[in-house]
């Protein structure tokens, strides 16, 4: 059980981790590119979407991608 | 009412008036139940024991140190006031018990075990026991006297005996949490026993009073492991007591530890 | 919408909804606080903490949870919706302390890592009561996290409308689990039968109300026996849609909305591209359908967002004989024009 559980964690770390590296160039070009509209938004604001950014980095990524 | 009123539009600065009135009520209404359920919800709350844990303040203590069967200072320098044991519980710091602490002060300073010293701790006290949190870890120890060793006290051979009750962290419960016992304390329980707080069975003897016995094996090995699943819920356990430098003990096979069920329990009250 | 995204969209009526709101959980804790400290003395801060927030974050999540039923039967609730998302914010925000500290306090300075700590200290997980609580808790703060991180329509827009509603939905879920959080944890160690009370209260008006306003919804949207001339099928009398007004039908699988206005009708699919709010209970302002919920606009016409946005909606065709109004449910694609249907002057 506490095994199981440790390799999940791990595996949950690994994930946020690449989320916060990839965070770092979307914020400079893939955001521009996934979103024209946020285009000139605030810095309050690209902290704000940061978190998700961390979360969900292979939807983005894959959007990316495809435009 | 003005149909053309009625709608609410978010982005326009002014609300309609059926809105508000009605939104108005709402808000009240919520305001006012708020401190009727926060007052029937306190009221009704099982109450805290008055247990302490001098959080913050660190002490120092003279005695004599026994290493049998856990971690204890039998104090002897009249500090404990009258109606506690002067034979206080060692614990480590955060969830786990002394003897980690205490042998890595021993690497340096030889056994303790028998000798008179000054230890210096956060206390941590209630129901007539105290307890010692060794805060500053391996700096815990001031003293070591020069003086011969002093044996362990047996108080009587070991008999036969059983209690309902339940198996605490005794850290947590004499004074480190409110509540330090039960289904919320769980988990927290089972972590500090698993990392060798001495488990502490607290026996209903009668009209609501408890004795508390340290928990061990038959042949006195700990059990720490063996019992998580046990902690912090009613059960009955027979062994063997015996009362060793002031702790009463309980000695029973972890096999000897039957659940029983709460209702059953009260019951037979 | 489209327009650059601002963090927070603060306009009046959502600066006074936070206000209200913040005071309401200040004033929640600051009662709370002041009766623990006047009947339990004993109580340590830890604990103190750990109890407000469970109880402010818990009837929080009440109130959001019925914003949505109140809504459906009184639409004079809508401001309370239109807003609800800085509601749910704030709700995590005090879930957060409750789940921090409890992390803090009972898994912390352990043998074992403290999140793995949560789900393997008690294991009992074929037991009733007791089952390990705070690995529920702990669930459903993740899902209140996702759901918090994701609030702003940038995510609505870029995870799809879809995705995103039901990424939101699993409210429902976090609610069970708080439920079931409450019903294995305190309520195993608290005796007193007022907490029981109080639990079943609590799901009997959120599924209640739920349920309610499930039956009158459906029965309101199903047409029994209407009538079919060449693929068009008989909604209503034109009497029965006030001016400038909606009416949501359900035919053949579409959901429409049908509108009346400036002696016209048409009719566009009844789900708002923002968040699938019911676009048949809106109304016209300027010229524009109006989504009730937080106010996206149409063209009736064409199903279209007036110019910055790009919204598009499905739109049908419409037809007014003998005084009712008839409805083609084929779709046109989104944003098609199609000529309202002039209702003849009697």
């Amino acid at each position: 059980m506490k095994e199981i559980i440790m390799i999940v964690l791990l595996i949950v770390e690994i994930y946020i981790m690449i989320g916060v590296v990839f965070s770092i160039p979307f914020h400079w070009k893939g955001l521009a590119i996934v979103d024209k509209d946020t285009v000139g938004s605030t810095l309050l604001f690209k902290i704000l979407i940061t978190p998700g950014i961390i979360i969900f980095w292979p939807h983005l990524l894959y959007k990316w991608k495809k435009k | 009412m003005n149909k053309e009123n009625s709608f609410f539009v978010g982005w326009k600065d002014d609300m309609p008036k059926a809105n508000r009135s009605l939104l108005i009520k709402f808000i009240v209404v919520l305001f006012i139940s708020i401190p009727l359920l926060t007052f029937l919800i306190v009221k009704s709350q099982k109450p805290f024991n008055n247990h302490i844990f001098e959080f913050g303040n660190v002490k120092e203590f003279t005695g004599i140190y026994h290493a049998d069967p856990v971690p204890i200072l039998e104090v002897t320098d009249n500090k404990i006031p009258e109606g506690f044991s002067n034979y206080v519980l060692l614990v480590g710091f955060g969830k786990f018990g002394a003897e980690g602490i205490i042998s890595n002060i021993e690497k340096s300073s030889g056994p303790l075990n028998g000798l008179k010293v000054t230890l210096q701790g956060t206390l941590i006290y209630g129901d007539g026991r105290y307890l010692m949190e060794l805060t500053k870890k391996e700096d815990s120890l001031i003293k070591i006297f020069d003086e011969p060793t002093v044996a362990n006290t047996h108080l009587y051979d070991r008999k036969k005996d059983g209690y309902s009750g339940e198996i605490l962290d005794p850290k947590c419960y004499f004074g480190v949490m409110k509540p330090g016992e039960g289904k919320i304390h769980k988990s927290c329980a089972i972590r500090c026993i698993s990392g060798g707080i001495p488990p502490v069975f607290r026996a209903n003897i009668e009209n609501g009073q408890y004795e508390y016995f340290l928990l061990l094996g038959p042949n006195g090995e700990k059990i720490n492991k063996a019992i998580l699943n046990d902690v912090a819920e009613l059960v009955t356990i027979d062994g063997e007591t015996s009362i060793i430098n002031g702790w009463p003990v309980l000695y029973a096979n972890p096999s000897d530890i039957i659940r029983i069920n709460k209702k059953s329990y009260y019951a037979q009250d | 919408m489209s327009v650059n995204y601002s963090p927070v969209l603060w306009n009046k009526q959502k600066k006074l909804y936070d206000l209200i709101l913040w005071i309401g959980i200040l004033f929640m804790a600051v009662t709370f606080i002041i009766f623990q400290v006047l009947f339990h003395k004993d109580i340590t801060l830890q604990t103190l903490i750990i109890r407000t927030t469970a109880i402010i974050a818990f009837f929080l999540l009440h109130i959001i949870l019925i914003i949505g039923p109140l809504c459906r039967i009184d639409k004079r609730f809508l401001p309370l919706l239109y807003n609800r998302r800085h509601l749910g914010v704030s709700m995590f925000l005090v879930a957060l302390i409750h789940g921090g500290m409890a992390i803090v306090q009972f898994h912390t300075l352990g043998d074992t890592n403290p999140i793995a700590s949560i789900f393997t200290a008690n294991s009992n997980y074929l037991a009733i009561s007791d089952f390990p609580f705070q690995v529920l808790g702990f669930l459903a703060l993740i899902i209140l996290f996702l759901m918090a991180i994701t609030s702003h329509d940038f995510w609505l827009k870029n995870l799809s409308p879809a995705i995103w509603k039901g990424l939101h939905m699993c409210v429902y879920l976090a609610y069970t689990l708080i439920v079931i959080h409450v019903a294995t944890g305190a309520l195993q160690y608290e005796d007193n039968p007022i907490y029981w009370t109080l639990l079943v209260l609590g799901v009997i008006t959120i599924t209640g109300l739920h349920l309610y306003t499930g039956i009158i919804e459906t029965r309101k949207l199903s047409l029994p026996h209407t009538l079919e001339k060449e693929g068009y099928y008989k909604v209503c009398s034109l009497e029965e849609i006030d001016d400038q007004c909606g009416k949501s039908v359900f035919i053949n699988g579409e959901n429409i909305a049908i509108f009346k206005y400036d002696g016209n009708v048409s009719a566009v699919h009844n789900v708002c591209k923002h968040q699938m709010g019911p676009i048949g209970e809106g109304k016209i302002i300027d010229g524009c359908i109006t989504c009730p919920w937080h106010g996206y606009q149409y063209l009736p016409d064409n199903g279209q967002s007036p110019p910055p946005f790009n919204e598009k909606l499905k739109t049908y065709r419409t037809s007014v004989l003998d005084g009712s109004i008839w409805v083609h449910p084929l779709p046109l694609e989104e944003g098609s024009f199609i000529e309202p249907t002039k209702i003849p002057q009697s």
